[in-house]
């Protein structure tokens, strides 16, 4: 059984950005046991699965790639349990998209619950959810005709060119019931101010199979595609790939075998804020939910 | 199990495997990596997947495999080019730090084009390491006082020209006008080679001397013997201080193989000087000299040979994992491979973590138990487990018991202990002699020369038995805990000492001294003792990095001994590398013979490291001005300061690689105020990528490249199991501008200033024939592309990598067009090594270096690439050594010493008010001093904090966000005295958080910068503005407790050399 998680904080603002001020507070009612994820038995004989998830990962992409692009839908699992915290996926997102200040699709956050010396910690990225039936689309659309679309593999795109401008951004993002999935991009370098702007941030980046320099993406709206110009080149998103806990999977929940549909089927996934009914392909793999983000998350 | 795995083997389905693969914590799956994964990579590259509009970016000849340097890890990168432009940095799929397993070796790089391995964050943002705007491109020279921040540019040949002859070479600098700077030309005094062999042997037989009546005669002697070459020496009356060449001295940061010999060959075997020094104490030089002391063998009569190591765990198959101040998923060496195999096996239930640390690490957050134990109370935590495992008898009786190579055979072991061996009441061994057990006994060694062999004697059932400790034939073991009298000698065991150290307070005892509590010891002493061999106490910096840090990790591995974890699957682990220097059989280029006119430095380094002071000719009782060293080196934290008491002898011109003393070392101000003393550094060249928080002091610097840029050989570590040797080499053109040296243009690096000044000295060993004959030493690839030959070659005939395909010959040259003929000539390459070994140079280089397949690491259970020899928890050698400061006899044994000063007065500054704790500790987007310089990490990670404990905060009245300033005993005015008019306040935002020991706080490594681009400089006049960015949080570094005694340096480690991070106490104030 899938738990739902509401994304709405109630009591108070309990995630942080892992590089933002604070990472969370302790809630004084909020005691609980040092015994963490541990389940307790050991595998006996204790064998090392020398598995190696990527090669199957970009085994299952190469095959469904050959499928038409309406044959598959990309799915994406995230294990926080996996996850240590470390962000490389976030720099790795603004290395592979060339993002100005300001903008990553995707972000990590940290939250510490409980009170020394019994605490918790846990890290939870995040990113567009690409949602099947995405309120952003309808809600930008209505603004400016054309900025954003569903491609057939599930991908939520946004068409540069169209989606200028603060109006439409910040419809988008109030239409959005998930937090840190659309960025505003203010078309500026990360050299700025400096002795010079240097040769990387003059790059062209490279995404919905076109390419777009800094200037051209000024004022636009931006989000997480799934790194779609990697996979369509067979290779995984720049975060998933990165993973330093590999934490992340990918894939086509259409192939039944695939490793995503196995974690989609299992008990221990779950979506955020299904209550929104938007159909994310962004799951979540936790332990004891209740304990944890159940605690915040209504 | 068995059925699964030959399911896969067979291949038939494919969605068998998956079904099998652990899941949500389901089954542990046994499988043959190499075949599968061989058949899953070429599926993945078969078919009509790639898309007409193939990415730039997945094309082989766009990508070139190196190796990282934004920490010390060395993860192997794949970087991905556009133009010539490195626009995106990936993990290697080849190494084994970025891909569990790694891809097999052999793998054709058409098939791994597309394959990423993972990186960290600041892996990721490497290439604003490189693509820096504040990066200098050509040779700076003062043009103002010493840290006054104003340059001007110079030409390389100027500053090699300036450097080389000397003279008034800053007259235009106020208060300088008439200040004559001696040059190196004056300094390479000793040149000639059979003198300076012959004074090394003088010198050694002045320190064989026992008295001081002794040693003047034998220093007459010598003055008599050398009077012509007496103007060579720094003092003719102390000929132990070696010629004037040893007042040159070459300091390094982080540095690798390759460098580490071009520099070695420069300083040492080339100039002649004795000072080549590291910077090993200020990361963790007390596990190292631990782990020399414990891995020092009997050779030919004499303990002798440790090696500088440690051990670390086997990560991917421990199965009870006890980390103590050991972050090991924010630093620890890598987040990469260690978070892969952590977090895999936590989630299948194979793993349990238990962390000791007072502060809640992102490990922690991994761990079942978290200990909040008190700073710098390691050794009493180890003790008190160690107790628990005596007394309750849960050690590893067989592994303990053997005394030699051939009983730990019979036990299935690989590697042995002196746990079991006699050591008398004076410290030293019981040797068989001496109870008439045997006689001593002529050996020869392999060189026919003769020495004399006394057994070494255990008890067995009250027998004693003589033994030789590598005899491989005759198994001998012996009683373990023996108290007891043999003929006139009262006698104990290696393991009674350890119990008795241990014994001296109870469990309860220790858990006070530590402040925790007993029952949590005796827990996991349970737990550890519960798991056979795949159980690891790992030991780190938290335990390394305080006054009583060497006995700290003694204790730690003593523990670990108790379970004989060593070279097992998921025990204690070393690191193993293809070697570079052609030691090994069948090597093409012996590095060894590559020096026609090897100079052997003589005399004592001014950090007194590896000599005993009683040996000294300047020994005149104790207290000695400053400590020795006779089993450390590397000691950061004394180079500097002991050029300001001129210790043993004054120095001249000191170079600086990658250093940033002042702001890595705690109380590194002290460092400032002696490099801004012209009469103690009368000349300092550093080679930096910046102007840094150290060179920014410097007369000149030389400009070098980064490590996109450029060649190292980054060996291993020792939790990597396999055997590896990561390449680093160009993946960019240089960025920096270019000179001609030996005739040959060549891009401004750290190899062309040693080079140039190298031609300028006409030094031997560099040049025409430099590498031998015709064999020209002319290029920096003249010397690494040998070494990668050697990488190749492997360890012995027939174990070469193959030879590089057409196909694979071309990716090779295309991946390298855009780099320029100063840098990449493939003629040139090829002619270095020769037809016959460049096909497999360019083997290995495609793939960035030479990686083992995992399944060779190890055989059964067992490691291969194992340590297998002595491990000593008794260390006879320093029972028979004194501190030079307090004359006192060293411990030989696992034992708890409170935090003290070099005289072991403890240090206490609770009463003065300072009554805060203060750790630093490793936020995994920074390394230390070096990257503040990107900025991507800085979008994550914009400023650090002061964390402390709420309970604390409300005490203190300290809010979230309030700012505040550090203050300590040795610092009051709690400032960076910048000594250029600057005072840089210690002023830091308080994070109130859960996740901290109360009464300790905690600031995080990387911030709070006042040069690197943080601060405005002035270059020809114009002033280049610093980056804000780059000067956010606080790094409070100069608020650690210099030692009163030394008085300029920190508190440190007397025996293993570590400097203190986290013994200081400090008081926070509101600003």
């Amino acid at each position: 059984m899938t738990k739902v998680l509401d994304e709405k904080i109630s009591r108070r603002s309990f995630f942080t950005k892992t590089g933002g001020a604070v990472a969370g507070t302790a809630a004084a009612s909020m005691v609980i046991s040092t015994v963490l994820n541990y389940k307790g038995t050991l595998a006996k004989p204790a064998v090392v699965a020398e598995t190696n998830e990527t090669l199957t990962m970009l085994s299952e992409l190469k095959e469904a790639l050959k499928k038409s692009i309406e044959k598959r839908k990309w799915a994406m699992v995230i294990d926080t349990r996996k996850c240590i915290g470390c962000s490389g996926c976030t720099v790795a997102c603004i290395a592979q998209n060339n993002l100005p200040p300001g903008v990553t699709y995707r972000v990590v956050h940290e939250v510490e619950d409980g009170e020394y010396p019994d605490l918790k910690r846990f890290f939870m990225p995040t990113n567009c959810m690409q949602c099947e039936k995405p309120t952003c689309v309808d809600a930008a659309n209505k603004i400016i005709p054309g900025s954003m679309s569903i491609r057939p593999d599930g991908i939520v795109t946004i068409d540069y060119k169209k989606m200028k401008g603060k109006k439409v951004f910040q419809a988008a993002k109030k239409a959005c019931p998930y937090s840190n999935a659309l960025y505003y991009d203010e078309g500026k370098n990360y050299t700025d101010n400096t002795p010079a702007i240097q040769p990387y941030e003059k790059m062209k980046s490279k995404e919905y199979k076109k390419e777009f320099s800094r200037k051209e993406t000024k004022d636009a709206t931006r989000k997480c595609h799934f790194c779609l110009d990697r996979i369509e080149n067979g290779m995984l998103p720049a975060c998933v790939s990165t993973c330093t806990g590999q934490a992340m999977y990918f894939g086509d929940a259409n192939n039944p075998a695939s490793i995503v549909s196995k974690y989609i089927k299992s008990k221990q996934s779950f979506v955020l804020n299904a209550g929104a009914k938007t159909s994310p392909a962004v799951r979540f793999v936790h332990d004891n939910l209740d304990e944890t983000c159940l605690k915040c998350h209504e | 199990m068995k059925n699964e795995n030959e399911k896969i083997e067979t291949g038939n389905n494919r969605r068998e495997f998956l079904k099998t693969t652990a899941l949500l914590g389901g089954g542990a799956v046994v499988l043959s990596q190499f075949s599968w994964a061989q058949n899953l990579i070429a599926k993945a590259n078969t078919g009509s997947l790639t898309p007409a509009e193939a990415s730039q970016l997945s094309l082989a000849e766009n990508i070139v495999h190196s190796v990282c340097l934004q920490c010390n890890t060395g993860c192997g990168i794949k970087v991905k080019l556009l133009d010539g432009v490195a626009v995106k940095i990936e993990g290697n799929p080849y190494s084994p730090w970025t891909m569990v397993p790694s891809i097999p070796f052999k793998t054709p790089l058409s098939e791994s084009a597309n394959i990423d391995g993972s990186l960290c964050p600041k892996g990721q943002a490497g290439l604003q390491t490189t693509y820096d705007p504040y990066r200098i491109v050509k040779v700076l020279k003062r043009d103002g006082k010493r840290g006054e921040k104003k340059w001007k540019a110079i030409s390389f040949e100027q500053a090699v020209t300036e450097i080389v002859n000397g003279g008034k070479l800053f007259s235009n600098v106020k208060g300088e006008e008439n200040r004559t700077v001696e040059g190196l030309k004056s300094l390479f005094a000793l040149k000639d080679l059979k003198v300076a062999k012959e004074m090394s042997a003088a010198v050694d037989e002045i320190r064989k001397k026992k008295t001081v009546e002794e040693k003047k005669t034998a220093v007459e002697e010598f003055k008599k013997k050398f009077a012509q070459h007496l103007d060579t020496m720094i003092d003719a009356e102390h000929p132990d201080f070696g010629p004037k060449n040893n007042q040159v001295s070459f300091v390094w940061g982080r540095l690798k193989a390759g460098r580490a010999e071009f520099i070695k060959r420069f300083i040492s075997e080339s100039f002649g000087s004795t000072n080549a020094h590291g910077h090993t104490t200020v990361c963790q030089g007390s596990l190292y000299f631990t782990g020399k002391a414990m891995s020092d063998q009997f050779v030919e009569g004499k303990l002798t040979g440790g090696q500088k190591f440690y051990w670390q765990t086997d990560t991917g198959n421990v199965e009870f994992l006890l980390a103590i101040g050991s972050a090991y998923i924010e630093g620890g060496y890598g987040p990469t491979h260690h978070a892969k195999k952590l977090m895999k096996n936590l989630v299948d239930g194979k793993l349990k973590i238990a962390v000791v640390d007072p502060r809640f690490s992102k490990i922690a957050s991994k761990a079942y138990k978290w200990i909040p134990i008190k700073p710098g109370t390691d050794a009493a935590f180890a003790l008190a487990m160690i107790r628990w495992i005596i007394e309750n008898k849960k050690f590893d009786v067989k592994f303990l018991e053997s005394a030699n190579k051939a009983a730990a055979t019979k036990a299935g072991e690989l590697s042995w202990t002196n746990s079991s061996w006699l050591v008398k009441e004076d410290g030293s061994f019981l040797r068989a002699s001496e109870i008439k057990l045997a006689e001593k006994e002529k050996r020869q060694n392999k060189d026919g020369k003769e020495w004399e062999f006394d057994p070494f004697v255990v008890l067995r059932n009250g027998q004693p038995i003589a033994f030789d400790p590598n005899d491989d034939k005759n198994a001998v073991t012996g009683d373990l805990l023996v108290d007891t009298k043999i003929g006139e000698f009262k006698v104990k065991t290696g393991l009674q000492l350890v119990y008795e150290s241990a014994a001296v307070k109870t469990i309860e005892q220790w858990a006070d001294i530590c402040g925790i509590e007993a029952k949590d010891i005796i827990e996991l002493a349970v737990e550890f003792t519960s798991h056979g061999k795949k159980a690891v106490a790992d030991p780190h910096r938290g335990v390394a990095q305080h006054t009583n840090g060497f006995y700290n990790v003694l204790a730690v591995y003593t523990l670990n001994a108790l379970i004989g974890n060593w070279d097992w699957k998921g025990g204690l682990i070393k690191a193993t590398t293809y070697s570079i220097d052609g030691s090994k059989e069948g090597n093409p280029f012996v590095f060894g013979k590559m020096h026609p006119n090897k100079i052997t430095p003589l005399g004592i380094s001014i950090i007194r490291h590896d000599v005993k002071y009683e040996e000294s000719t300047i020994f005149s009782g104790y207290p000695a001005k400053r400590q020795w060293y006779p089993f450390a080196s590397d000691i950061y934290e004394e180079i500097i300061p002991s050029m300001a008491d001129a210790y043993p002898y004054p120095s001249k011109v000191l170079f600086t690689y990658m250093a940033a003393a002042p702001y890595s070392l705690p109380g590194g101000q002290t460092n400032i105020e002696i490099l801004t003393n012209l009469d103690k550094v009368s000349l300092y060249i550093a080679n930096d990528i910046t102007i840094g928080e150290m060179s920014m002091y410097a007369d000149y610097i030389f400009p070098d490249v980064t490590y996109l840029e450029r060649w190292e050989f980054h060996g291993s570590h020792p939790s990597i199991p396999q055997k590896v040797q990561p390449v680093r080499n160009p993946v960019i053109a240089p960025l920096t501008t270019t000179a001609k040296v030996f005739g040959e243009e060549q891009p401004l690096t750290l190899e062309t200033m040693i080079l140039g000044i190298a031609e300028k000295l006409n030094l031997p060993g560099f040049g025409k024939d430099g590498l031998g004959k015709d064999r020209n030493f002319y290029r920096a690839e003249d010397f690494y592309l040998p070494m990668v030959a050697n990488i190749a070659a492997g360890d012995k005939p027939g174990d070469e990598v193959p030879d590089a395909t057409d196909e694979e010959l071309k990716i090779f040259e295309a991946a390298r067009k855009h780099l320029p003929k100063t840098v990449f000539d493939v003629q040139r390459w090829k002619a270095i090594v020769g037809e016959q070994w460049w096909k497999k140079v360019v083997f290995v280089m495609n793939r960035g270096g030479r990686f083992q397949d995992y399944e060779k690491a190890f055989e059964g259970e067992k490691f291969k690439n194992k340590y297998g020899q002595l491990i000593n928890v008794y260390l006879e050698k320093y029972v028979k050594s004194k501190s030079a400061i307090t004359g006192k006899k060293l411990a030989g044994i696992a034992s708890y010493f409170p935090i003290a000063d070099v005289t072991g007065k403890e240090v206490n500054d609770e009463p003065d008010g300072f009554k805060l704790h203060m750790i630093t500790f490793r936020d995994i987007t920074q390394t230390k001093s070096r990257t503040i310089v990107d900025y991507w990490l800085s979008a994550i990670r914009p400023e650090n904090f002061v964390m402390i404990n709420s309970a604390d905060a409300k005490q203190y009245g300290f809010k979230e966000g309030d700012k505040v300033k550090f203050t300590s005993k040795s610092n009051p005015e709690g400032v960076w005295d910048l000594k250029n008019g600057i005072k840089k306040p210690m002023i830091g935002k308080v994070k109130v958080v859960e996740g901290i020991r109360p009464g300790i706080i905690g600031f995080s490594l990387g911030h709070g910068h006042w040069a690197n681009g943080s601060s405005d400089v002035i270059i020809d006049g114009k002033k280049i503005k610093g980056d804000p960015r780059r000067a956010t949080g606080v790094h409070a570094n100069a608020a650690m407790r210099l030692d009163d005694y030394l008085k300029n340096t920190c508190l440190l480690d007397p025996v293993g050399g570590s400097v203190s991070f986290y013994d200081t106490k400090v008081k926070l104030t509101k600003v």
